[in-house]
Order: structure tokens, then sequence, then C-alpha cells
């Protein structure tokens, strides 16, 4: 049974990589402008025949389908996802490479303390119902949901860097400083850190919290905690027992959905602190017309959800015994 | 299941104690202590140490830099002492020998010598000759630089001694003084082939990857492609050097970030900065702003070819003269100027910019924004207008012309919309969208090799300090080329390669007055504005900021190195400030001193910036007290439920 | 079965209150005192701004080792009675006036964190239709072994032994532990559940309409099975339906609820006998007789009264085919005859208590 539900899982979670490599490449040759013209670009007196050149040497010559599309799928499967046309010399992976860690680091952190965080207050506020802690709560959960991620971003950083110092203003790390130790690397990361995370964090945990909320609302009025308070169990161990594994469902069945839309919230909160992951970098290779490292940034982001949707399930399953049979 | 209390509190607090005993003594995290660090911001993309595959005005400058030119731009962009002392020439001008001085070394301790002179204009002489053997062509890199020695005509380059080079050209011009060729290093470049150089996608690509070797006065040493480049000092620089120890080119992926960062003192210089900030930072304390004028403008491009043969023109009007000139009437640039920059920048006139003091004229004829004018001169023409109030062209079809611009080139936008509305007032319908890049090149590339497929365009031309490149594509040979007007003037023609080989600067002065009112008369183009370049510098670290040129230009993102070296140390001049920690106990390290002064200059009382580690204490001492807190919390929860139980 | 002794410093068993099965009781409880005395009891729901006087001054005693049934339609106040026992109330309820004595021990004064140490160590639930009642997220045997852990504080093996036992004990295969909620019959569910009420020994165990939601052979078992359990453990029960069939068999007593108040209460053979309250006397005879004559169902016209705005006097005095003009404005007293408490006007103080009978309904033709 449990085997079953895995593998049905993963299956699925493969099938829809396939289409995203699939419509990765049918997006990008479908756009205006040819590629042999922006690798070329800027070079003054460009012929026929250079263009010709540029389409062998990078095998847009052949047809679209088979040719070119069979070529595109053998290369990404071998991890080879060709040369940046901008940072001439480096291949699209190396560029990813690069860039990949600090946005793993800002995001997984920013989703873990929403999580935390936000079911933590939703549990709380939707257990205690109507109690002042519950209006100041889902107040700011609602004013946090609603406000756009550049907006957050630069009040924290008009704020705390520009007017307190407490932090800088940009970057992971202050750029081409020498550190005596780890510790100092390690400390100045952190407070670079701490701006671009709160920003991530408190901009997913009003979501959070409103879904855990209503999530936990409607658990109360289950009969299996009517039984659990009559068991004379601590408020406590209700909640946390019974209320919360239940409520947990729906919500975790958001996070999965809303992982999508987070990448979107990626590139913004990048921007904004300048933080050198995968959202400036996508910036930074579409107004540079970079379409190999698009392309890249495009297959990466897509397979990153599919796996955090099939995380997701795998946790619903292990949730929700009624999911597995 | 349940663990013991004590326990766990216990281990709470060791981790607590552990972390607290790190953080006190951490002490300055600042780089070796007493260097002056110039950070700079840009919102270009710092994507190439290789100099053949430089694009943007980012890359050109990193290369300056690392390198010298044979000939270096002075503080008004006339030629001074670069890698070569000095230099004569023939009486014909045919011929140029350069002086390199005995002593100069690499920054790595390798003797710079006339050789490598030789060895670099070698590369692209032999790179110029293959691609003009080749059907394909061939060029090093992007293929910027070349053209710098064969517009100067130079055809051959030999090393007569280590402290000698000459250089034979075909033809008289002064263009090969301003050759932004950097000299490279043959002892490192040698070792790979022209093709390892040129084709930046080659598995053993040469991307010259730090720490680079170079004659400049400061060579790259640490590169994060897409972040920043760090620059040492060249401890083997023949020049003076200034009082900046480390450059930090810092790339900011948005300029309100890169503003704030001016702001708190964590960068020193600001390139790019937008209209709306500029205005801002007038007013901030410590922050000069510089209004650049660019070497450059912004134009609309008429297809001159109409709808002839070969041209994908919509109308024969394109090609007539005179309705080119009409609608010049009805553009109001300096409305433009306003409206698309907020005021920065100079309504347009010739094809040379008034950056070239020496250079640029007005127009004998300018016109007027004048709609009425502009009417009678439609109707003088021939274009009259039909029933619905629409002109028509000479063929009896009603004009509609499609207007576009690149999608890179968003501002174009705003300028659309009066232009649609301005030539609809003339009875010229205007259909406006914007096309993306690519396509556009593909759209605008003139017969043989393009098919010349849109009406009136709106992009940009950037210019060198000599105003040749400039003047370039309105030659009928750069059809199919770089011209994207189509232009056709035997007479510009011969004008233009008349300057280009004339020496004596008054004259060639009046060859450029003609060909700029012939253009602007014959209106291939009208130029619309030429833009303005906003910078803005902090005053309280580094002193000694000089524009170049001297007049409309900027200190940094000139041409060349020189704004680097003229900078001072701030703190150390008898300056009016009361800046009391210029020697002292933080020291002028890094962002250490930047914050320090600025404490001292404006009025904001704020600690020491959070690069250094006290900073992050309140951080760990809130999550602290946060955990204890908990950890209390649970204690007492256990206790009560204890007491419950036991009734 | 013993429970566990609570952690605290010892205490010498003479000054510890133990029951007639021997059974510890918390520290206050007088053992001469009865089980179960509730008295005058009035919980109110607050609903939109009007008060639902939904228990309005229910008295009864519940001895050791009796089970004890409570009758009446629904929305009567039967299980709003029986939550008020623990204090599982929701929160626009509330105990206004009354008392519980559990042994002497008033459980409407204690605070809503000391009723817990009363909650099913004392006082347990087998609710309705026990769909919900499981967690579906947990296994059988940790639901079962919760209590067992958090409440007695019982090892976590000690705890998993028990529970297997106690699932043995209600004929649930010690191994179908591990199954969760939704891989089990209705049956077995209910069967859980009770187990699960069983396992901190309590005195009382409630059961809210335990075998409604399942079928007429399930439902045999379990009442079969909670005969069984009574007699084994000496339990008291209380249960709560509308089913008289069921009390009939089960119960040694019953009690008839209608609006928020008692209506009769005495020995269930005493009351099915001779009914005397006209409502009680409607309800038997509303129940469908298999071997008398086909005839239509003599159903009892109206509906019960609005609570947020009772009639004054007797509540059932609308529907009454006996109402006199009393009924509508004072409230009947209770009166006990021969064991059997009623409160109607036809039997007031000083009566002889003859039962007044409503006469059977006319039998109708129809086809057969």
């Amino acid at each position: 049974m449990r085997g079953g539900y895995l593998t049905r899982r993963l299956a699925s979670a493969f099938i829809t990589i396939a289409l995203i490599t699939i419509v990765n490449f049918v997006l990008f040759r479908a756009m205006p402008g040819s590629p042999e013209r922006v690798i070329l670009r800027g070079t003054p007196n460009v012929t026929q025949a250079q263009l010709q050149a540029a389409r062998v040497r990078w095998g847009l010559d052949k047809p679209v389908f088979p040719d070119q599309f069979v070529a595109y799928l053998g290369s990404t499967v071998r991890g080879d996802l060709g040369y940046s046309f901008i940072a001439r010399g480096r291949t699209v992976t190396d560029v990813l490479a690069q860039r990949i860690w600090p946005t793993v680091i800002l995001f997984g952190l920013g989703e873990l303390v929403a999580i935390l965080l936000g079911l933590a207050l939703g549990a709380y506020t939707g257990w205690r119902r109507g109690g002042p802690i519950d209006h100041v709560g889902n107040s700011v959960s609602l004013i946090l949901y609603s406000t756009p991620y550049f907006l957050l971003g630069m009040a924290f950083l008009l704020i705390f860097a520009t007017t307190l110092r407490w932090f800088p203003t940009f970057g992971m790390l202050t750029a081409g400083m020498q550190y005596p130790d780890p510790w100092a690397r390690f400390l100045d990361f952190i407070a670079h850190l701490a701006l671009p995370l709160a920003t991530v964090s408190l901009g997913l945990v009003g979501q959070y919290a409103i879904v855990m909320r209503s999530s936990i609302v409607e658990t109360l009025s289950e009969d299996y905690v009517t039984t659990a308070r009559a068991m004379g169990l601590r408020e406590g161990r209700i909640l946390g027992r019974h209320a919360l594994p239940n409520a947990l469902l729906p919500t975790v069945s958001l996070i999965a959905i809303n992982l999508g839309y987070v990448v979107a919230g990626a590139i913004t909160v990048e921007v904004v602190f300048n933080w050198p992951g995968l959202g400036t970098l996508a910036v930074e290779a579409l107004t540079a017309r970079d379409y190999p490292v698009l392309q890249g940034v495009f297959l990466l982001l897509g397979v990153s959800v599919v796996l955090a949707n099939l995380a997701a399930d795998l946790i619903y399953g292990a949730l929700d015994p009624r999911v597995r049979t | 299941m349940r663990q013991p209390l004590r326990p766990r509190l216990a281990r709470a607090l060791v981790a607590g104690g552990l972390i607290l005993s790190t953080i006190v003594p951490g002490g300055s995290v600042t780089a070796a202590e007493g260097d002056l660090i110039l950070k700079t911001g840009t919102d270009q993309d710092l994507q190439v140490l290789n100099p053949w595959n430089s694009v943007v005005v980012a890359d050109f400058e990193v290369y300056t830099l690392n390198y010298d030119l044979l000939v270096n731009f002075g503080p008004d962009l006339e030629p001074v002492p670069g890698f070569a002392e000095s230099w004569t020439t023939s009486t014909d001008g045919k011929f140029w020998t350069f002086k390199i001085r005995p002593d100069m070394k690499w920054s790595d301790g390798q003797p710079a010598t006339a050789e490598d002179v030789r060895w670099t204009y070698q590369l692209v002489l032999d790179a110029v000759a293959k691609s003009d053997a080749s059907a394909d062509g061939y060029y090093l890199g992007q293929g910027y630089l070349e053209p710098y020695l064969t517009n100067a005509g130079v055809t051959k380059v030999e090393a007569i001694n280590p402290t000698t080079v000459t250089v034979t050209t075909e033809f008289a011009n002064t263009l090969l003084l301003q050759a932004y060729v950097p000299i490279l290093p043959k002892h490192i470049w040698s070792k790979y082939t022209m093709d390892e150089i040129a084709n930046a996608t080659g598995a053993t690509a040469f991307l010259n990857e730090p720490s680079v070797v170079g004659t400049g006065p400061f060579q790259a040493v640490e590169w994060k492609p897409g972040e920043f480049i760090r620059f040492a000092k060249n401890p083997n620089y023949w020049g003076t050097q200034g009082a900046v120890d480390e450059i930090i080119m810092q790339k900011f992926a948005s300029t309100d970030t890169m503003v704030q960062a001016l702001k708190t003192g964590e960068i020193d210089y600001a390139r790019g900065v937008l209209a709306d900030q500029f205005n801002a930072l007038k007013s901030e304390p410590n922050v000069a702003t510089v209004e650049g004028v660019a070497n450059g403008y912004s134009e609309l491009s008429f297809n001159t070819g109409g709808n002839k043969k070969g041209y994908g023109g919509s109308t024969s009007a394109l090609a007539d003269v005179a309705f080119r000139d009409a609608l010049g009437y009805a553009i109001d640039k300096q409305k433009l100027v306003d409206s698309t920059l907020g005021g920065y920048g100079t309504a347009g006139s010739t094809i040379i910019p008034p950056f070239h003091t020496r250079w640029h004229v007005e127009p004998a004829k300018a016109r007027t924004f004048d709609i009425e004018e502009a009417k009678r001169r439609l109707d003088a023409a021939g274009y009259k207008l039909d029933a619905s109030n629409k002109r028509l062209d000479k063929d009896g079809k009603v004009i509609n012309l499609r207007l576009t611009w690149p999608d890179s080139e968003s501002e174009n936008a705003t300028n659309a919309q009066f232009l649609v509305e301005w030539f609809g007032q003339l009875g010229v319908t205007v259909t406006a969208a914007v096309t993306e890049e690519g396509k556009l090149i593909d759209d605008v590339t003139g017969p043989p090799n393009g098919p010349a497929n849109y009406d009136i365009y709106m992009w940009g031309w950037v210019g060198d300090p000599d105003p040749n490149s400039l003047l370039n594509f309105f030659r009928s040979e750069e059809i199919g080329g770089a011209s994207d007007s189509y232009y056709n003037s035997p007479k510009y023609d011969e004008l233009f390669l008349k300057q280009r080989a004339e020496s004596d600067e008054a004259t060639r002065k009046g060859i450029l007055a003609e060909m700029q009112n012939l253009v602007y008369d014959e209106a291939p183009y009208h130029i619309l504005y030429y833009d303005a370049e906003l910078h803005a510098y902090r005053t309280d670290k580094f002193g000694g900021w000089t524009n170049q040129p001297s007049v409309g230009g900027t200190p940094l993102f000139g041409y060349g190195s020189r704004g680097y070296t003229l900078l001072t140390d701030a703190s150390a001049q008898p300056s009016p400030a009361p800046s009391a920690d210029a020697s002292a106990a933080t020291g002028s390290a890094g962002t250490g001193a930047s914050a320090g002064a600025s404490q001292a200059a404006s009025a904001t009382p704020s600690p020491t910036p959070a690069s250094s580690s006290n900073s992050s204490l309140p951080l760990i001492l809130g999550v602290l007290a946060l955990v204890i807190i908990v950890v209390v919390g649970l204690v007492i929860m256990r206790g009560r439920n204890r007491r419950v139980e036991e009734e | 079965m013993t429970t566990a002794r609570s952690m605290s410093a010892a205490r010498s068993a003479a000054t510890v209150p133990v029951d007639s099965r021997g059974r510890t009781l918390p520290r206050q409880a007088d053992p001469g005192q009865p089980l179960l005395v509730v008295e005058n009891l009035r919980t109110y729901f607050s609903l939109d701004g009007d008060t639902v006087r939904a228990v309005d001054g229910v008295s009864f005693t519940l001895n050791q080792g009796e089970a004890l049934g409570i009758a009446g339609e629904s929305g009567c106040g039967k299980t709003t009675t029986a939550l008020s026992l623990v204090r599982l109330l929701p929160s626009n309820a509330k105990i206004v006036e009354g008392a519980i004595r559990y042994f002497g021990i008033d459980l409407v004064q204690k605070s809503d964190t000391a009723i817990r140490r009363y909650r099913w160590r004392e006082i347990s639930i087998v609710f309705q239709g026990a769909m919900n009642a499981l967690n579906p997220v947990h296994r059988l045997r940790d639901q079962i072994a919760e209590p067992l852990r958090e409440r007695l504080n019982l090892k976590a093996g000690a705890a998993r032994t028990k529970a297997g036992e106690l699932l043995e004990l209600v004929g649930i295969p010690k191994k179908r532990g591990g199954a969760y909620p939704h891989e089990l019959s209705g049956g077995m569910r209910q069967r859980a559940m009770i187990a699960m009420a069983l396992a901190c020994d309590p005195a009382i165990v409630i059961g809210d309409e335990p075998t409604t939601a399942l079928d007429v052979m399930v439902q045999a078992q379990i009442l079969e099975l909670l005969e069984r359990l009574r007699r084994d453990l000496g339990l008291s029960l209380v249960l709560i339906t509308h089913d008289l069939s069921v009390i009939a068999e089960t119960c040694d007593r019953i009690l008839v609820m209608y609006a928020g108040r008692v209506a009769e209460e005495g020995l269930v053979g005493e009351v099915f006998r001779a009914p005397r309250h006209p409502y009680t006397q409607k309800l038997l005879a509303a129940f469908p007789n298999i071997q008398a004559d086909r005839r239509t169902l003599d159903v009892i016209s109206g509906s019960p009264p609005d609570l947020r705005h009772p009639p004054p006097g007797c509540r059932f005095a609308p529907r009454c085919p006996f109402a006199m003009e009393v009924c509508t404005e004072v409230v009947p007293p209770e009166v006990t005859f021969d064991g059997v408490r009623v409160a109607c006007h036809l039997y007031p103080p000083g009566s002889d208590g003859v039962p007044v009978t409503v006469p059977p309904a006319p039998i109708e033709a129809g086809p057969r």
C-alpha cells in the first residue's frame, strides 16, 4: 500500500518534469527574434554568412524538430545546458551552480521560518478564537499577506538599513572583505541575511497563519476533538496531537501550491537586497537576452517546484493514512 | 517520551553561553588596517574580463583599469602618455614611432616592452586578415575593438627595439592616437591560440580570470561574476596612483538599493542613478551629484528606402527629404527631454553630440516645434489631405507609419505617445508597437542582408572620444551592415573619407560641420535628445573628484583610469568638517571609515555598521531570550498539569 | 483493574477514599454519599442574543452499579444534561444554577482546569456514531493508550499492553490495534470507543446514543457488550437515547425528559408497565408493536416548544390531550409514587398517583 502511493507520486513527478523540459524547449524557440542575431549582438557589419556560421556553430541550422529537439533532450539529460551567451566562456551549469545556493538558503530558511511561525500563529489564534490576540494576529496576517514583497523589502531596507544602520543594505557578504576567521564570516553573513529573510518570512507568514487558523477552526467542531476534551487532556495536547495533525492537511496542500508563486517573490526580494541568487540571475539574463541561462533557470525552477510538490504529497501521505490506501 | 527537564534547560543555557562567548571578543572584520577602498556601484552586469568580449560600459571601465592603451586620454580627452611615453609621426602622417619607458614592468614583475605592443596589434591585424579572407568573417570576441585599428588604416606594426615600436598606416589620420585597444602582456596571452582568445565558448577559451596582469594602476584580483570585481593596486605602476588602495565595482539589480547603499556609505560612487533619485540626492549631506552629458543620443530613424525594391517601408513618402523634413517641425524635443528624461538631457540637433565640444555645431537651418509650419511644408511638398483628414502620399495611398523601438529601451514608449499625437495632428497616422530587440535587429538590417522592414523607429547610439564612429553608419557602404536608415549620399561618403584623413583640426572641423548640416537637412534621422549620465558620489571619504572631460564629463566611467588615480583621502585634508575619527580607533579601514565619517558629518547617531560583529549581538541575544522564555514556560506548564492530576 | 498511583508523595492508605469496588476516589470524595446527585441543574445557551433554556431544573440520582436511561425527543436536553456532568459544553453554554455532586463533591463549583481531573477517570463518555469520534490520523491502540499515558502516567510499554487488554475486553482482536479508524467497520469503531472509555477505570460511563448509527444486529452486540461489562466491572451507566427498547433492555431506571425538564422518572419495569405522564404514555405508544395489529403510528401532534421563549407552566401543555388551565400557568411540582417521580398536574401532591391513561388512536383499515 505505502509503496504504491510512493510509486504513483514519483511517476507523476517524473512525467511533469519531462513535460517542463519539453515546454522549455518550445518556449524559447517560439520567441521572436532569431537567437543567432542575439549571439552576434552588437557585432558590427554582420553579414548573412556570419549569421549562417553562427547558426551552424550553435546547431540552429538543423530543423527544430526532430534534430534540435533530440539534441536538446540529449544534452539536458546529460546535464549539459549549453554556454551562456553573455558570460562568455562559462557553461550554463556553471552559472547556475554559482547562484543557486544563496537562493536555497534564503528561501529555504524563509519558508521554514514562515511555516513554523505561521502555523503556530494560526493554530493559536484559531484555537482561541475571538480573543484580543486573535484579532491582532488576524489583522497583522492580512496586512502582511496583502503587502507586496517589494514594498515590504524596501520598507525594511529604508528603516533598518538606511536609517537605523542596524543591517547592511545589500549583498550576501561584504564585497571583497577578508575575514580573519570563519566565525566572523558567518556573523557577517547572518547580518546580511537578516533583512531579506525577514521580508521573505513575513511575506509568507500571513498567508500560512490565515489558512492554518481556518483549518484549526474547522477541526474544533470535529467529534474527535470533543472526545479528546472529554478525556480530560490538556488544551495544549488536544491542539497539538489531535487538532493540528488534521488541520495541517489542507495547509500542507496550500504550502505546496504556493511554492510556485514563491518563485516570483524570489526574484523581487533578491533584486531589492541585491542577493546574488537565481532571482537576480534571472533578471540579468532577461535584460541581456541570455537565452541559454534563462532556459536553465526556467528548467531549474520548474523542477524545483515539482519536487517540492512531490515532497508535500509525501508529507501529506505521511500525515493522513486515509490517502495512502 | 518525556525527557527530564533539567538537562534540557541546562543544554540551552550552555549553548547560549557558547554563542555569547564567541561574539564578544570578535573584533573587527575589515581588510588590512588603513586601506582605503573605493566602492563603486553600477546597474550593469560585470560579465567579462577578457577585453575582446567587452560590450557594456562597465566592461570597458574594467579593462582600462587593468591595462593601458597605447595612448591614454587626458583631462579633456586629448592624447596623453599611456603605455607609450611619447610618439612622433612622419611628415606624411603615415608612419608613427612610439617610445616605451625603459624600466616599465607588468604587475607581475615582467618587463613591459615594445614587443607587447607589437604582439597585441598584430593579433588584431591577423584577425582582420583572417576575417577578410573568409566568407564567414572572423572577429576577436565581439569584434568591437578591431575597428579602432582598421579605421585608422593600420597596416603594419614593428618592434624595432624593446623601447621603440613603429606603426604604419594607409592614410594620414589622428585616429591611431584614440585607439581603444588595451596593450596586453605577451608572456601571458601568447600561450593561447587566436581562437582561444577570440572564441569565448570553446572549452579552452581564455577568460583572463584573476589575478589579471597589466600595466594599469589597478589589477582585478577577485571576480564574482554578476556580483563584483575587486581590484588591488598595481605595485609596479609607472604613474601616480593616488590614495585609493583597492577598488570594488559592485553590480546592483535595483537602482533604488544602489542609492540607499550610497546614502549609508556602503558604496562611494553610484553610476546610472534615475532622475527622481538624482533629485532626492541633491539634498543629501556629503553626497555630490554630477550630470554628465552623454556621448551619444536617441534618435528617430527613417527607412529612407521607402517602398523601393529591396526595402520594406510602407510608403514612398519615407524616401522623400521634404516629407522627413516637414515631420521634423512636429517634434517638440524639449518636451521629450522633460517628460521622458525628467529634464536631464538636451534637445537633439546634429549627429555629433555637444559632448564633442571641439566638433559639434548647431545646425545652420534649425527647425522649431511648429505644427502649422509642418502642415504647410507637407502641403507644399504635395502631401494632400483626403476627405477624412489623412495625408496621402504621392501614390495616392493613405500614409500610415509603423513606429517601433526595442524592448530594452522602454522609455521610448513615452516618446512614442507624443509622436503619435503630434504626427496625428498633421494627418499622418502612426501605429506604435514595441519589438523584441533581436527581432528588431533582424528587421532593420538593410539589403541585401536583411529586409529593411520598418517605417520609423527609435534607438540610440553611443560614441567614442573621436566622433568618427558616429559618422560611420551614414555611409552608403554600410547599407546591409551598420546602417539602419540606408542613407545614400555620395557627397557624404566623400566627406567621410576626407575628414578621416585630415589631421589639421580646423580643417577637419569645417568638414564635420558640413557633414552635420547635410545630415540634419536631409534628415535620415531626427535626433530626439542627448541623454544625460546621472552619477552621484560621496565627498566624505575621497576627495579630488575630477570630471573627464572637464565640461560635461563624470569623474569615473569616462575614458580611462585617470579619475581613479586623482582621488585623495578626504579625511587627511585639513577640511572644515569635524572629522575627529580621521586617524583613530576604528581606523579608516573599509566600511568603518565611511560610517565613522558619516557619523561625524551627518546628524544620525548611528552605531558602527553591521559588517562588524557587534551589531549581530542584539540579534543573538534576542533569540537567546526567546529560547529561555519558551523553556521556562514549558517548565511551568508541566508543573501545573501535575497538580491537576493529584486532586 | 487498579489505577496507577499518582506520582505525588505517598499518602497513608487509611486517608484515601475508595468506592464499593475498591477504586481509589479523589481526595475530597465521601464514599458514604451517593455516586451522583444532580440537583436542579440549569444549563442555558446564549444564541444571537437570546437565551436558550436547554436544561431548566433537572434533578436525579445515580447509585453505584446502576444503569440509568435518559429518554426523550431530539432537543429535549438529554445530551446537554449528560455533557454538563463533565462540563463538555460549547463556549456559548453555561451552567447557571444547580449542583452536580459526585460522592458529595460539587463539580459545578470546580474551575475549568480542576474539572479535568474528573473527566475520563471518574466519568467517561461514548459518543454517537464514532465516525469521527476517533481521530482519523492515529492508530487505534495509540488512541486508547493516550489516556493511559496522559491521565494515569503509565509508561509507553505498560500503556500499550493495557490497551491491548482493553481491546480484547471489548471483543477486538489485539492485532487489529494497529489499524486506523477508517479501516474498521462501524461496529468495531464503537467497540473501540467503549474500550477507550474504560481505559481509566471510571465510575460512570455515559453513552450518548451509542447505538443509533448502527444496524440492528450490531446494535444488539453492542448492547450485549455493555451489559456484560457492567456486570463484570460493576460500572454505572448513563444511557442517553430516544430508543425506548434499548432502555428497556439495558437499564435499571429511566428518566424521561421533555423540553429541558423531567417528566417522569423511575424503575424501568414500573414506568413501562404503568406510565403516568401523558408524554411518557405517548412516547411508549409511538413505538410500533410488532405483534399488534397493523395500524398507523400514534404520533404526537405539534412539535416541542422553542426553548428561547418556553411557555409558562408545564411545557408539554400545548400538546397534551389532558391540558387544563392550571397547566399553562403553574409549573407542575414533582411528586413521587411507589418509587416513580412524575411532574404533572394530573398527579398533584396528595393524590393517589393512579395513572391516567391516554386513549389509543382508533384503528384505521388499510391493506394488509
